[in-house]
């Protein structure tokens, strides 16, 4: 290894959170976005000596992020394991992932999610909190995958509208 | 399957559509037809990447941390795990304490295939054919794993 801890690990740690929530914008499942980041990671820490100092790290990384992110879908699907997005789609959409604001904070969403009932709540935590899938919390409701999808998609909905005044009010 | 967060996210209402890979084919043929369904599926997608880097507890999946388990990966792992663990919390200025205190080892000098992974929580481990399983970790804490490996490797 060439580069130095000390200077990368500041830079590094500053955009890991961003680069993560990236990979999740574009369609990856989490334990999806943990393998192409963890890549990502390794290119980052091994061709560190090509970053120039002062210069965007921000822009360097997220470059090297988006090949790999092209790589593992390509991967995917040769191995049919997804729908391909044609290019120009795929191209698109992480562009204006990368020149969107931040995503929503951990604070603007705990705020939200207190004018939320406790049902609500419990049924946002078992998919977010436990990454569970949506058959599964039909399973351990004993509800629907269809009517949990629907739930979740009305409360997603009260949630970006909550997220959207706050936004408005600051 | 790609487009991940569409599934529930995009489709929710939309009872009819049982199928998940006829959704994806839908939501895909929509997003390359339609700049104004792209808009709004990011806007969906960005709320559900918040939510996902938002829960404040653990998972209840098992994580897969994969990663060679040379000498390298061995040595010296705990120092720099604590040194990336408390950079990657101090990023998080605006986020609550972690609610749990996390401390892990890495070891296994002896026989490199025998690394342990030890933690204040109880969390469960395995080791088999070069990947360490952990199981009911914080996302965090796992991503500090992660790291330490692929700075000692």
């Amino acid at each position: 290894m060439g580069a130095d801890p000390a200077v990368f690990l500041p830079l590094y740690t500053r955009h890991q959170g961003e680069l993560y929530g990236f990979l999740l914008t574009q369609g990856l499942a989490p334990d999806a976005a943990d393998d192409v980041l963890q890549e990502a990671s390794v290119a980052l820490w091994e061709d560190f000596g090509s970053y120039q100092p002062g210069t965007d790290f921000r822009a360097w990384a997220f470059a090297i992020l988006r090949f790999r992110l092209l790589r593992h879908r390509d991967q995917l699907v040769r191995a049919g394991r997804c729908l391909p997005l044609d290019p120009a789609t795929a191209e698109s959409l992480a562009a204006a992932s990368i020149a969107a604001d931040p995503l929503p904070g951990r604070d603007q969403i705990a705020t939200c999610l207190g004018s939320l009932g406790e049902h609500a709540r419990r049924l946002l935590s078992l998919r977010y909190d436990d990454g569970l899938s949506t058959a599964a919390i039909a399973a351990h409701i004993g509800s629907t995958d269809v009517a949990v999808r629907t739930r979740l998609s009305r409360l997603r909905a009260v949630l970006a509208d909550c997220l959207r005044r706050q936004e408005a009010l600051t | 399957m790609t487009l991940y967060p569409a599934i529930d996210a995009w489709f929710g209402g939309h009872p009819d559509d049982a199928d998940r890979a006829t959704q994806a084919q839908v939501l895909a043929d929509l997003l390359a037809a339609d700049p104004a369904a792209r808009v709004a599926y990011l806007a969906q997608a960005r709320l559900h990447a918040g939510m996902h880097l938002a829960a404040p507890t653990l998972r209840a999946a098992p994580r897969m941390l994969r990663f060679p388990l040379g000498t390298g990966v061995a040595v010296a792992a705990a120092a720099a795990l604590a040194l990336t663990t408390a950079a990657w919390w101090s990023t998080e200025a605006s986020a609550p304490a972690p609610t749990r205190s996390i401390t892990v080892a890495i070891s296994g000098a002896a026989d490199p295939g025998a690394v342990a992974i030890q933690s204040s929580r109880d969390v469960a481990t395995s080791v088999d054919d070069g990947a360490v399983r952990v199981a009911g970790i914080d996302p965090r804490a796992a991503t500090a794993i992660r790291w330490t490996a692929l700075i000692q490797r």
